[in-house]
């Protein structure tokens, strides 16, 4: 679906930046550029918000729901594996006679994890390590401030370089608080089917939905990151099938893929993406005390 | 993992001779048959052999109060054995009060570690699930309000709730998820058929949903005890229970859900039986001895074997054998490794299928076909579990 993305010159002026912003990305409803702010270099964000109509569904309100939720959260948990709000406050602006929801998050140079499985690079036992650690880090602490994320996946995840930040999750528009309303529309679970829990695909799924979707998740984006092979979806594959085949069928155990892993390490990998949630780590403490024990 | 007895009629010095032994390592103690002094009494006597006492307060057979057959033993003098209306369950407002009584009679009893109530569940879509796991979310803050003991919920179901699986098994997707669990869980599975040889407990998807209990919880760092197990025992422990209790008659080794009302049968002493480990089953002493000559495994070659060499041993001597084999086994098959334990067991349960084969070849086949039968059920369920617990055997 496209949308109007707004004009540079008219963002700079609005916002009375130094300097012009550089758009570099797009994605969903939102425009991303990259801006001089006083908080210094920052990712400037742009979301449409179409005009109401008599006959909508609800959906400019529903848009600017997820966006606040997702700025909400940004505020309320105190992670440095997730990006940071920025220093311009979330406002509402016209661009052209479009409203857009305008805000900033802290700027982060690097290449998603995505990227990196370009090269066709296994990662290793302590890049997978680390990022586990990292990805354990962020459920953590959006579960304790009653959301989750949804979409973690490998495009999701910005590597950085940097020694005490090396892995930054990123997107948190689709994110679920318990307890809460839906704020996706449709019958489907919002998120992205190759990384989407088997219980997200089973009707009543809000009803089961906790922390454990998103170990799953980190998990399958581990297994992705350790073997290339993603064990549910086959190239060219349509979604009918990969959706069965995530319900259905069980991935290999990662050692086979990687017998130079420690054997414990690719078992906690393998039960986090067990198909039942029962049968994944319903306690994290007890999932990082494995994780230090492969460490050790 | 560790053999318990499950205590109820009858108990003269079996308890505290198999402590003595370490045939056993602790008692599951049943107000039914005992009155608060009594009960307190024997706590005494387990302490002073070294081994862990608990008390199963049993108090979801309260729905029996008013009824006209009611069979409820001691349970009546117990204070907390009181049922609140229907309606504060499912409200849950009477359930910290239900919760609190009896975990305040166990630790006036001076029990270290405790039971909590729980109603049972008959269907896994009931009101009783929610109503179940309602008391088990709010047990571990019940027993810190009556004090700082680690505590059991219970976790009592019908069989039949286990063969609705895909309700079943959503019980634990939503129990493992409880903020505040318990530090273990008592299970105890009701059969419906009071028979013995021929229980409705063996059948491959009950097997498998007791094991996948033991399975889930276990490996989300909580605490198994099984109540009325006997043969199931090594299976039970292979899929992750920290204890496993059985007694010294049919009613204390499965837990028929009929038992707390009255029956009009009655019927002689049942005779007394030796468990084979290496054919997983209950033989009368006259078979052990013409059965081994064909068979020589099918003695266990364990010190408590001399019980039986010459003729009937009494009851105690029964109890005690039946513990020592099933202790023998969880030895074997029950380590750490699951990976490589069903498939030992597996080959164990084909061995013995082919021991009960050669036998009745020889034209001893007195019950073999019940229990060819039940460890058919066993091998299938055990095979059922791997594939619902997500294990690899294979490497």
């Amino acid at each position: 679906m496209t949308f109007p993305i707004p004009d540079p010159e008219d963002i700079r002026k609005t916002l009375a930046l130094p300097d012009l912003p550089v758009h570099i990305d797009t994605g969903g409803f939102k425009a991303v550029y990259s801006a001089q702010t006083s908080g210094g270099m920052e990712a400037l964000k742009t979301v449409f918000i179409p005009q109401k109509k008599d006959n909508d569904d609800g959906e400019p309100a529903q848009r600017m729901a997820r966006a606040k939720r997702e700025i909400e959260i940004l505020g309320a948990c105190d992670c440095d594996a997730l990006v940071k709000l920025g220093s311009i406050e979330p406002q509402s602006l016209l661009f052209s006679g479009h409203q857009y929801l305008v805000y900033s998050e802290e700027l982060i140079s690097g290449s998603s994890v995505f990227e990196t499985l370009q090269s066709s690079q296994r990662y290793t036992f302590s890049e997978l390590s680390e990022l586990f650690g990292t990805l354990v880090q962020v459920i953590d602490s959006i579960a304790s401030c009653n959301y989750l994320h949804r979409d973690i996946k490998p495009k999701n995840i910005m590597v950085t370089g940097i020694s005490h930040r090396p892995y930054i999750v990123i997107d948190l528009g689709i994110a679920y608080k318990m307890h809460g309303t839906e704020l996706t529309q449709g019958g489907g679970p919002p998120g992205s089917l190759l990384y989407m829990a088997p219980e997200l695909l089973m009707p009543g799924y809000k009803d089961v939905m906790d922390f454990r979707c998103d170990l799953y998740s980190a998990a399958l984006t581990l297994y992705v990151c350790a073997s290339l092979i993603h064990p549910f979806a086959a190239d060219a594959d349509n979604s009918h099938a990969t959706a069965y085949r995530i319900i259905n069928q069980r991935a290999q155990p990662l050692s086979k893929h990687r017998p130079d892993l420690p054997i414990k390490f690719c078992r906690v990998i393998d039960r986090c993406i067990r198909k039942k949630p029962a049968l994944r780590y319903a306690n994290l403490n007890l999932l990082r005390s494995d994780l230090e024990e492969v460490r050790i | 993992m560790k053999i318990f007895a499950q205590q109820g009629y009858g108990p003269k010095d079996k308890l505290t001779t198999a402590l003595s032994n370490s045939e056993i390592e602790g008692v599951i103690l049943s107000p039914r048959y005992l009155k608060p002094q009594k009960l307190s009494d024997q706590i005494e006597q387990i302490a002073a052999h070294n081994g862990q006492a608990y008390m199963d307060p049993e108090w979801h057979a309260a729905i029996h109060l008013s009824h006209p057959m009611s069979n409820l033993g001691n349970l009546e003098t117990w204070s907390y054995f009181t049922m609140p209306r229907r309606g504060q369950l499912i409200s849950g407002a009477a359930i910290p009060k239900v919760l609190e009584n009896s975990l305040q009679v166990q630790k006036e009893l001076g029990l270290q570690e405790w039971i909590a109530p729980n109603v049972l569940i008959d269907n896994a879509d009931s009101i009783e699930t929610g109503i179940s796991l309602n008391f088990i979310s709010r047990t571990k803050e019940a027993s810190k309000r009556v004090g700082n003991a680690q505590v059991f919920a219970t976790l009592a179901l019908s069989r039949d709730a286990i063969l609705n699986t895909k309700g079943f098994q959503d019980i634990f997707d939503a129990l493992t998820s409880i903020p505040t669990p318990p530090d273990g869980v008592y299970i105890v599975v009701g059969s419906t058929s009071s028979s013995e040889l021929r229980s409705d407990l063996y059948h491959p998807q009950v097997i498998a949903g007791w094991m996948y209990m033991n399975y889930a919880l276990s490996i989300n760092g909580i605490r198994v005890m099984n109540g009325y197990c006997h043969l199931l025992t090594p299976l039970l422990g292979i899929a992750g229970a920290e204890s496993c209790a059985s007694g010294w008659h049919s009613g204390l080794r499965q837990f028929v859900l009929g038992r707390y009302v009255k029956t009009s049968s009655g019927g002689r002493q049942p005779a007394i039986h030796y468990i084979s480990n290496a054919l997983l089953s209950r033989i009368r002493q006259t078979d052990y001895l013409a059965f081994k000559r064909v068979v020589p495994e099918v003695a266990n070659s364990l010190p408590n074997d001399v019980f039986y060499n010459s003729s009937e041993p009494d009851r105690t001597l029964e109890a005690r054998q039946s513990w020592e084999a099933l202790s023998a086994l969880t030895q074997a098959y029950c380590s750490n490794d699951i990976e490589r334990n069903i498939p030992d067991m597996d080959n164990h349960l084909t061995q013995a299928i082919q021991f009960w084969t050669k036998l009745a070849n020889f034209g001893l086949n007195n019950g073999a076909e019940a229990n060819l039968e039940r460890l058919r059920a066993m091998k299938e369920g055990l095979a059922l579990f791997t594939k619902w617990a997500e294990i690899s055997v294979d490497g």
